[in-house]
């Protein structure tokens, strides 16, 4: 149930105020939770997670967290650790260039990463003190600034519950952790210590990790401002499984859970803090927030083997460092009882030095094609009027305007201004019925791996719309739906090899976003997601290959079901994808899995079972058609094969809790 | 149970199910000299007595903007292959295989394709040091020179043009205009075939100039 209003755990249908605290006991547990309650979705497909329901999910990590956005895909291909590739209606976001993710504010995405632009790494954040998402698709909020084309997300930080907990795992993927996580009695969430440790083989070869994280924060009042304080840090080493070429697989030269000979791996480490202030009175607010962080990550990889270079191999060695810092301002003013007046301003720089280099099978160096250091800054500013004339309608309308700009050490230079109008209307016509339209436009950023190319300072621009609709016929059940379009002024691919950008034309995704959640007792809530999206360059016709058409996806929670002395939680996550497009023509064979994960909470203490791919299915969890060469016994060939990653294998990881 | 869930996916897949390129095998021909003498342009007759020329490999690649199989669409990711297009290859004939360039009609061996219309090829030539084998007597201004060319090749012959775009079929035709090729080559210098400086200062051998001109290679793709 809904903590904070006693009633099922529906999406909210009312408006409410923003920041709004409120407190509420949760039925059969002696924690007390804070639940800060959020304003109303602005479009039909907007979800919000609270803590319990993110705690019942099954998850291994932070980023998995994100699966729960209607109409997200992550896909896995580089072992425990490495960043997820995201596919968003339509758009096959790689590791995030199209879609940005916020931790308390702070932009996670990294810039010009020289893995993938906008590369996400949510390994850092425990989800311990993961106390809500929000999950958006479309661009249309105002205050989200780069990478926010297809979607965005943001995870709050804190614990939400009082007292600590001591949590001890082991699994059949001969894995084991220990987490500890502490919130003092009478603190707010924004008060914890957190410590989490975590190893394992993995179920096949080349599939091993080891990470450590721990942080804490503080949350007070300094007078009267609210001033809230955090800090996080992560170690982790993984190794990767890559991908498997389908004929070897055929031919049994490798096993679907096998690695080829210097696949690869990682190494990732981020450290985080970020100082938050908040005040204001009854008809303003204003939050202040500043941020500073260093990340670096380097990550081996070989996906064609010997094609490339028959000596040597085909192995590379990525490098990447980045000192983050900034900041950035929020205010909000009631000048009247019909009007809302939001903004913001923000600052964020990155110092990055990255390169790329090539290695041979012992991982030693032979040569540096690329290499850049550079700085890079996002300056943004943003406004927005909410009238609701009549409590039944709100209308938003906004305007951002960021300028970007990227240096390298070299002396390339570029400076890009984006001006983006955003809006969106919100009805409320009947207490079962709302009605939503939006519209937002949004940029890709620039990148230092640009700059040397003709067009590289030229900003591609996406214009979204969306219109839905949701319907609650009865308190237990809300039907959702949501028509979408977005046109990308001219989709570009940088050409690495040649060092400039390719120009592809416009394109425009069309796509439907339907739903229903069930709750018919407090303690469960079903969520049943269905996303079709036809994309398609404007110009030729011709399909927009890589992302999904038809994702659906089942999400279950059962929480704290009174079961004689215990209480008995539950999670089930599924999805379904349909056969989509690959590059030439070539097509990716339907896929889907579920994970599941059953608690029983007796007095202190918490019992966990989790399950990865709990049917234990052999499932791809993403295809590519590219050359390589691996088994030396056939001859190499250049032309396009399919290649696999495999699935999360099935694995079961018990856990035992202990809360003090 | 298991066994319902795990037809889902068959049943999404039923939606729509577009139909992938086959892979074909494809039957790999070169023409040769028709006639063991040659008349270039300047006049000057060639009777050859042997002429061979091994060819690394023989690749062929389709028009990206046709059927978007080049480029899609995400943004930088050095991440892995098979993002930004499948490959640039999409049928291949992989050698080397030393060409009798006396015969007519020689048959190399078996390539294979991919479905779909083709753009164009280009064709590696080898790297030994008697990749290219050329001799014969040359008749110039009514006298008679023997020359003899023993040379490495090793150069990619790019933007061949299938003049139509084809429809891949079984039967890859290659074909040299050795004439042409020659024509780069002045045969009334002492000795023939000298080294060619060209605009940017690079040098190479004239004959070697010649086998690269993309426009003395034919490449079609026929039936059987």
């Amino acid at each position: 149930m809904n903590a904070a209003s006693g009633q099922p755990r529906l999406p909210s249908r009312r408006h409410a105020a923003a920041g709004l605290m409120c407190l509420a006991a949760v039925a059969g547990a002696q924690e007390e939770v804070v639940v800060e309650a959020v304003e109303d979705a602005g479009s039909a497909s907007e979800r919000h997670l609270d803590a319990e329901e993110l705690r019942d999910l099954p998850t291994r990590s932070a980023d998995q967290i994100l699966r729960q956005m209607p109409g997200l895909h992550l896909s896995a291909h580089g072992g425990f650790g490495k960043g997820y590739q995201f596919y968003l209606r339509g758009f096959d976001a790689a590791h995030g260039g199209d879609i940005a993710i916020l931790v308390e504010g702070i932009p996670i995405n990294e810039v010009s990463n020289v893995h993938g632009a906008g590369y996400i790494d949510l390994f850092f954040l425990p989800r311990a003190v993961v106390r809500g998402a929000t999950f958006t698709p479309g661009s249309w909020r105002t205050d989200v600034g780069s990478f926010g084309i297809a979607g965005s997300a943001e995870l709050d930080v804190g614990r939400a519950w009082t007292g600590g907990e001591l949590g001890l795992t082991a699994g059949t993927d001969a894995s084991g952790g220990v987490d500890l996580v502490w919130r003092p009695d009478d603190a707010p969430e924004g008060t914890f210590a957190v410590a989490e440790v975590t190893g394992g083989r993995g179920v096949g070869e080349s599939r091993s990790w080891l990470q450590a994280r721990a942080g804490g924060g503080w949350q007070g009042q300094v007078g009267t401002t609210d001033v809230k304080l955090f800090a996080l840090g992560y170690d982790g080493h993984f190794a990767s499984p890559g991908l498997l070429r389908q004929d070897d697989l055929d031919s049994g030269f490798v096993d679907f859970h096998d690695a080829y000979p210097g696949s690869g791996g990682g190494h990732s480490s981020r450290v985080l803090g970020s100082v938050r202030l908040t005040g204001g009175g009854r008809d303003a607010t204003w939050l202040a927030q500043a941020y500073g962080g260093w990340r670096r990550l380097r990550l081996d990889q070989d996906f064609t083997g010997y094609a490339g270079d028959p000596e040597h191999g085909d192995a590379t060695r990525q490098r990447h460092e980045t000192v983050q810092t900034g900041a950035f301002t929020r205010f909000t003013w009631l000048p009247a009882r019909w009007a809302d007046l939001r903004g913001g301003a923000s600052l964020r720089l990155d110092l990055i030095d990255q390169s790329i280099e090539a290695i041979d099978r012992e991982g030693v160096p032979f040569a540096t094609p690329w290499s850049a250091q550079g700085l890079q800054t996002e300056t943004g500013i943003w406004g927005e009027v909410d009238v609701h004339p009549a409590a039944w309608v709100h209308l938003v309308a906004g305007l951002r305007g960021d300028v970007y700009q990227a240096a390298t050490r070299d002396g390339e230079v570029a400076l890009a201004p984006a001006v983006s109008p955003r809006a969106h209307l919100a009805l409320h016509p009947h207490d079962r019925v709302d009605v939503f339209a939006a519209y937002g436009r949004a940029h890709r950023p620039l990148d230092l791996q640009t700059l040397t190319g003709d067009d590289g300072h030229v900003l591609a621009r996406s214009d979204g719309v969306e219109l839905g609709i949701k319907i609650s016929p009865t308190p237990f059940v809300t039907l959702r739906a949501a028509g979408f379009g977005t046109l990308v002024s001219d989709e570009r691919l940088f050409d690495h090899v040649q060092g400039q950008y390719i120009s592809q034309g416009p394109t425009r995704r069309l796509g439907v976003d339907a739903g229903v959640s069930l709750a018919p007792f407090d303690a469960l809530r079903v969520d049943l997601d269905g996303t079709w999206t036809e994309g398609r360059f404007t110009q030729t016709g011709r399909p927009i290959p890589n992302a999904p058409r038809g994702l659906f996806r089942a999400t279950t929670t059962l929480h704290r079901l009174p079961a004689g002395p215990a209480f008995v939680s539950a999670g089930l996550s599924a999805f379904l994808m349909t056969a989509r497009y690959l590059p030439g023509g070539f097509v990716a064979a339907p896929t889907g899995s579920a994970d599941l994960l059953v608690a029983a909470d007796i007095a202190r203490f918490r019992l966990q079972l989790q399950f990865d791919n709990v049917l234990g299915i052999r499932w791809k969890d993403n295809e590519y058609m590219y050359a390589s060469h691996w088994n030396p016994a056939t001859p190499p060939s250049s032309l396009p094969a399919r290649h696999i990653s495999a699935g999360t294998p099935f694995a079961a990881r018990l856990t035992l809790g202990w809360r003090f | 149970m298991t066994r319902l869930l795990t037809l889902l996916p068959l049943l999404a897949g039923c939606l729509d199910t577009p139909p992938e390129p086959e892979l074909l095998l494809m039957a790999v021909h070169f023409y040769g000299l028709e006639a063991d003498t040659l008349t270039l342009g300047s006049g000057v007759e060639l009777h050859i007595t042997s002429a061979r020329l091994e060819i690394d490999d023989v690749g062929l690649y389709r028009n990206p903007d046709d059927d978007g199989s080049w480029w899609e669409v995400v943004s930088l990711a050095n991440a892995h292959p098979g993002h930004a297009h499948a490959s640039e290859v999409w049928g291949e004939f992989r050698g080397p295989v030393v060409v009798d360039l006396m015969q007519a009609s020689t048959e190399l061996g078996t390539g294979t394709v991919l479905q779909g219309a083709m753009q164009g090829a280009w064709i590696g030539l080898g790297g030994q040091d008697d990749s290219l084998v050329l001799e014969g007597v040359a008749r110039v201004d009514g006298q008679e020179r023997g020359f003899s060319f023993v040379m490495p090749v090793d150069t990619v012959v790019d933007d061949l043009v299938f003049h139509d775009v084809a429809t891949v079929a079984p039967v890859l035709h290659l074909g040299l205009a050795l004439e042409q090729a020659l024509g780069f080559v002045d045969f009334r210098q002492e000795p023939a075939g000298d080294i060619l400086t060209e605009e940017d200062g690079t040098t190479a051998h004239a004959l070697w100039m010649g086998l690269s001109q993309p426009a003395v290679w034919t490449v079609a793709l026929r039936a059987p």
